[in-house]
């Protein structure tokens, strides 16, 4: 179950994962098309129906995706605590990732063309061993959190007595 | 202002220079020499260049590299063309480990590695240093590393050895016999056999063949026993030569690890820099009742060079007495054996139930695939459907059998401020041992199928070398991972 504070991304986002997905979509097709027409003769060749029925099959997983985005988002959410954040995502297969606040060692945010046009960050919170991203959020609750986090990892290393 | 003048290392770091670079040179050369075999005197010709251009390249790449030491850095550049400037803090470090190869122990010098916190290969490499020089950065790293309570303290009285262990004659043989690295041993000399024999020259490689084709199965079968032996032999001597005279010792919150016959081996580490310790069980150990302990540590060390990541701290020991023999090593951990499985009701079940089904899946494509082949491209094999029936048996009769073992083996525990986990995979057993500042995230994932059941996987993450490791354990009950995940946030 998610948690009551937990945070949506914003509702954009969904435009950008269709947007991908539509980007992917299409180049596949074009291979596809590419390969189908170098075939076209040979459609006995048992290689033939093999890379057919794979294409297909890649084509119709992005097609289930886009139609699942709404699933996605509602369950694509993110909280911060005073000592952990914590991501969830996953439909049919949930998982949850949560890092404590003083083991994160940087808050790094990411922006491509298609993030860029809609105003949306990445946000990847790096552990000494391993990087989490909260997919998208807007650039301004991205500097906001990169702050908190940066801000919250810091007093959290105060307290730790390590060396 | 005046300019620092860095300090070189010994001469003889040259011979390794040099080494590094013709042996680098030598190998394509080497088989391309032999490949398209010219005149005598023009081989040797090439060898000679090559000498030549391995001594002034390890001469200028000595040269150009050199160091300086003040109180709280080490700073070295080097490079002939590309000049590099690395400067590393005493307190980032976090192992330093010296080699000493049979060539240098005439002149009593050490191969000198120290390994940071940081990744991608973030380490730097002395060929050759002489002990006075190790000893003054070793003893800059550990006053850098030292609270300064402790340094008044070791001020003012020497350091003295809190624990030591060595490894006897007995031990180590029996460390080396049940390590299982025999079979990989004899791969690779398989592997190195076939590369050799295509790169041997044609006429002796045609002989080879001819005379393999002349011999019967006997022959054959006495042929691989032989390989076998020789194998098992030769992975029995080379654990043997390094971990001869293993010694461990402890000096305040220092470890000191010392090993190798052919190849000295010392390795320094602050003992907080630790973030797991492992003991680790294989099928035959646990049949012996013996285990081998490492620990994990943050350090730039990578495998795709083959080495190793963990440093071993006792490469065998009874697993009735383990906990106590590393006690004195590690004082702030407990080695008490996880008993709390945590595992949900009918965790077995599920786990055997979902194994079942992967195997059918892949099964069914291993079989898919052979018709398909076989009725395509018109390829048979002999007695195909036994072949394929018995393929399947042993594969769900292993893959069931391990995950039997697994769901049995798991147990997670929470001891003071570190967390037992206890793993099993394809027989092994691994106990792990960490505090909880150094687990650096924790994840669960389920199915919907399991949500209204209230069972999750649950996923712990630990830095290991360059990279993490991830310690995943099945089929938990949900409330008691919860418990597990605030125990891991929740700040001292």
């Amino acid at each position: 179950m998610l948690p009551d504070n937990a945070q949506k991304l914003p509702k954009s986002v969904k435009i950008v994962w269709l947007i991908h997905t539509s980007i992917a979509f299409v180049l596949i097709l074009a291979v596809g098309l590419v390969i189908n027409s170098f075939f076209l003769n040979h459609w006995q060749n048992i290689l033939a129906t093999i890379i057919q029925v794979i294409f297909v099959l890649v084509l119709l997983c992005l097609l289930a995706y886009a139609l699942l985005i709404p699933y996605y988002y509602r369950f694509h959410q993110y909280v911060i605590n005073p000592h952990s954040v914590s991501i969830y995502k996953g439909f049919f297969w949930r998982q949850s990732q949560t890092i404590p606040l003083n083991r994160i060692q940087n808050v790094d945010t990411v922006q491509g063309p298609i993030l860029n046009i809609f105003k949306l960050q990445k946000l990847s919170i790096v552990t000494a061993a391993n990087a989490f991203t909260i997919n998208a959020i807007d650039e301004k609750t991205a500097l906001q959190l990169r702050d908190q986090l940066i801000q919250a990892a810091r007093q959290a290393r105060e307290v730790d007595t390590d060396d | 202002m005046t300019k620092e003048i860095g300090h070189r290392q010994p001469k003889v770091a040259i011979i390794r220079e040099v080494l590094n670079v013709f042996v680098s040179l030598i190998w394509p050369a080497f088989f391309g020499i032999l490949r398209f075999s010219g005149s005598r005197v023009f081989q040797l010709g090439i060898v000679v260049i090559l000498l030549l251009v391995s001594l002034a390249f390890g001469f200028l790449k000595w040269y150009f590299f050199t160091y300086i030491t003040t109180e709280h850095e080490i700073s070295l550049k080097r490079g002939i063309f590309a000049k590099k400037h690395v400067h590393l803090p005493f307190e980032r470090i976090q192992t330093i480990t010296r080699n000493q190869p049979i060539y240098f122990q005439p002149f009593d010098v050490f191969h000198v590695t120290i390994e940071t916190s940081g990744k991608s290969q973030d380490k730097i490499e002395f060929s050759a240093l002489t002990l006075p020089q190790i000893e003054h950065i070793e003893n800059l790293r550990r006053r850098s590393q030292t609270k300064s309570a402790e340094v008044i303290k070791t001020l003012s009285e020497q350091p003295a050895i809190a624990a030591s262990y060595q490894i006897n004659d007995r031990d180590l043989c029996l460390f080396a016999l049940t390590s299982l690295g025999s079979l990989g041993t004899v791969g690779a000399i398989f592997l190195i056999f076939s590369q050799v024999q295509e790169f041997l020259p044609a006429t002796l490689s045609r002989q080879f063949t001819a005379w393999l084709n002349q011999q019967n199965v006997t022959i054959f079968i006495g042929l691989v026993m032989i390989f076998i032996i020789f194998g098992f032999l030769l992975s029995f001597f080379k654990l043997y030569s390094q971990y001869f005279q293993f010694k461990i010792s402890r000096i305040g919150q220092h470890l000191a690890i010392t090993r190798g016959l052919f190849t000295k081996q010392n390795v320094q580490l602050r003992v907080s820099r630790v973030q797991a310790v492992h003991f680790q069980q294989s099928l035959l150990r646990r049949l012996v009742k013996l285990v081998s302990v490492d620990v994990l540590l943050a350090s730039s060390v990578n495998n795709t060079k083959g080495e190793v990541k963990q440093t071993s701290i006792m490469p065998v020991v009874r697993m009735s007495s383990a906990g106590e023999v590393i006690q004195p090593f590690l004082p702030q951990y407990h080695f008490i054996n996880p008993t709390n499985s945590m595992n949900a009701n009918r965790a077995l079940w599920y786990r055997l139930n979902m194994i079942f089904w992967l195997d059918i899946f892949i099964a069914s494509l291993i079989w898919i695939t052979y018709y398909i082949t076989k009725w395509t491209i018109h390829f048979h094999l002999t007695y195909d459907l036994p072949l394929l029936i018995i393929c399947t048996i042993l594969l769900i009769g292993y893959s069931l059998l391990a995950s039997w073992w697994q769901m049995m083996d798991q147990r997670i525990q929470v001891d003071g401020q570190y967390l037992i986990v206890q793993l099993s995979s394809n027989f092994t057993k691994h106990t792990y041992y960490m505090p909880r500042e150094k687990i650096q995230s924790i994840a669960t994932s389920r199915s919907m199928l399991l949500i209204n059941k209230h069972i999750t996987h649950l996923h712990i993450t630990v830095r290991d070398g360059d990279s993490a490791r991830r310690l995943t354990l099945r089929y938990l009950q949900e409330p008691l991972v919860k418990k597990i995940n605030s125990w891991i946030v929740d700040v001292k």
